[in-house]
């Protein structure tokens, strides 16, 4: 990775006797990074330690070359904390141009931004209502507004997708994408592995204040060796392909579950994956789907954690 | 600006709130009691008088202190606080109160 956007070094943050963050080493570069770990993990912890809201007990947070807190740093950083509520007594319209101002923006300036920016996250005909009276999912979309207004380079969110429900869960999801597509670094938190997997494959993992990993979904999943890798294959005649199969040097194990799937344990998926269709067609079988069940987060988060607690999960 | 959008905020949050106009009502009852008074032909005594002079202003810090209070306890202080704005010194200092404690041994 080039020079990091976000960097920790050594960053360990206590409350009291309680520990919120151990030594974590972390560099983030440009593009989704999916920040996931089960409640009490120490997402929020190390997000507030980017924003400087909490200074760290050790260490040191580097945001764009420059420890936080700073100034030039919040000029070109977005945040969305955690927290449901707002200036209750405004509308979205007051509260996310009030913030734009704050962030240095003319008055015209922030109420076009403010203006764009609410219509963007779907508000377009709620923007004048008070914040009181929004739903959660509304909530959540302010949230992200206010974080954007002023088109920040990083944007930090913490569990952006709580309460939502599907639909919105998935505009939520597009918008994020679309924010890391412009080239923004976009760090997002969330203890629901579906959620993060669904917008990127960039993750950090987050246990007891840890940090367990962090890199792409599939290079994690590939440094868990002693873990094989499941692939399954439907197709009409999953017995001919095992056969063919279980000669190969790179397959575990073969199982069969219904009389169309075979599940395949290899420890080496890069070349079970360029054998099969190989192999398939000599065998004149078509494969209808392939898929790995291991390449979802669920699966690298439980090996992960496991690991972390000595492989007593 | 920056300041100026903060405390604009401020007095239309503070406007909008029923709270804030009964505790104007409890704030000018000092002066509408001289007011009879004066107008009965009276006097306002010293004490009255003080109590317009200081029941005000801290009318004022009341107004400005509820709203700054409800940020700190809903925490909704976060949204200005990363903005490039300058941090009001209680906020530093419950930060640094909360964040700078030795880890444990």
């Amino acid at each position: 990775m080039s020079a990091p956007v976000v960097e920790c070094v050594g960053l360990s943050k206590w409350y009291g006797p309680v520990l919120g963050l151990r030594e974590v080493h972390l560099r983030i570069g440009p593009g989704i990074t999916g920040l996931l770990g089960p409640n009490g993990a120490g997402k929020s912890t190390l997000l507030k330690c980017m924003t400087g809201e909490l200074s760290p007990s050790r260490g040191e947070v580097r945001v764009l070359g420059r420890a936080v807190p700073d100034p030039d740093v919040y000029r070109r950083l977005g945040y969305a904390p955690e927290i449901e509520v707002f200036f209750e007594e405004l509308t979205a319209r007051e509260f996310v141009t009030a913030l734009a101002r704050a962030a240095g923006m003319g008055p015209d300036e922030a109420a076009s931004k403010s203006e764009a920016v609410l219509k963007k996250v779907g508000l377009e005909s709620a923007m004048d209502r008070r914040l009181a009276t929004y739903s959660k999912g509304m909530r959540q979309r302010t949230k992200l507004a206010q974080a954007i207004v002023h088109d920040p380079e990083v944007v930090l969110l913490d569990e952006p997708m709580t309460g939502l429900d599907p639909l919105a869960r998935a505009q939520m999801v597009e918008l994020i994408q679309e924010l890391g597509k412009q080239g923004r670094t976009v760090v997002v938190s969330s203890h629901i592995l579906e959620e993060v997997e669904q917008m990127t494959r960039e993750i950090v993992v987050l246990y007891h204040g840890q940090l367990l990993a962090q890199g792409e979904l599939h290079a994690i999943r590939a440094l868990i060796d002693r873990h094989p890798h499941h692939v399954a294959v439907e197709c009409a005649a999953p017995r001919a392909l095992a056969e063919a199969l279980a000669a190969q040097p790179y397959v575990a194990a073969l199982r069969f579950s219904g009389d169309r799937w075979l599940q395949i344990e290899t420890r080496d998926p890069d070349a079970c994956y360029g054998a099969l269709p190989r192999i398939a067609k000599e065998k004149g079988v078509t494969i209808a789907s392939l898929t790995s069940p291991d390449d979802n987060l669920a699966a690298v988060f439980r090996y992960l954690t496991m690991g972390a607690r000595g492989g007593q999960a | 600006m920056s300041a100026a959008a903060v405390a604009r905020t401020a007095a239309l949050r503070a406007a909008r709130r029923p709270s804030t106009w009964g505790l104007a009502a409890l704030g000018l009852v000092p002066a509408a009691i001289a007011a009879i008074a004066g107008a009965a032909g009276g006097v306002a005594s010293s004490a009255e008088a003080l109590a317009i002079m200081v029941i005000a202003p801290l009318f004022v810090v009341a107004l400005v202190a509820a709203t700054a209070g409800d940020g700190y306890a809903q925490r909704t202080v976060v949204y200005w606080f990363v903005r490039p704005m300058a941090r009001t010194s209680p906020w530093c200092s419950e930060t640094s109160r909360a964040t700078q404690r030795s880890p444990p041994r």
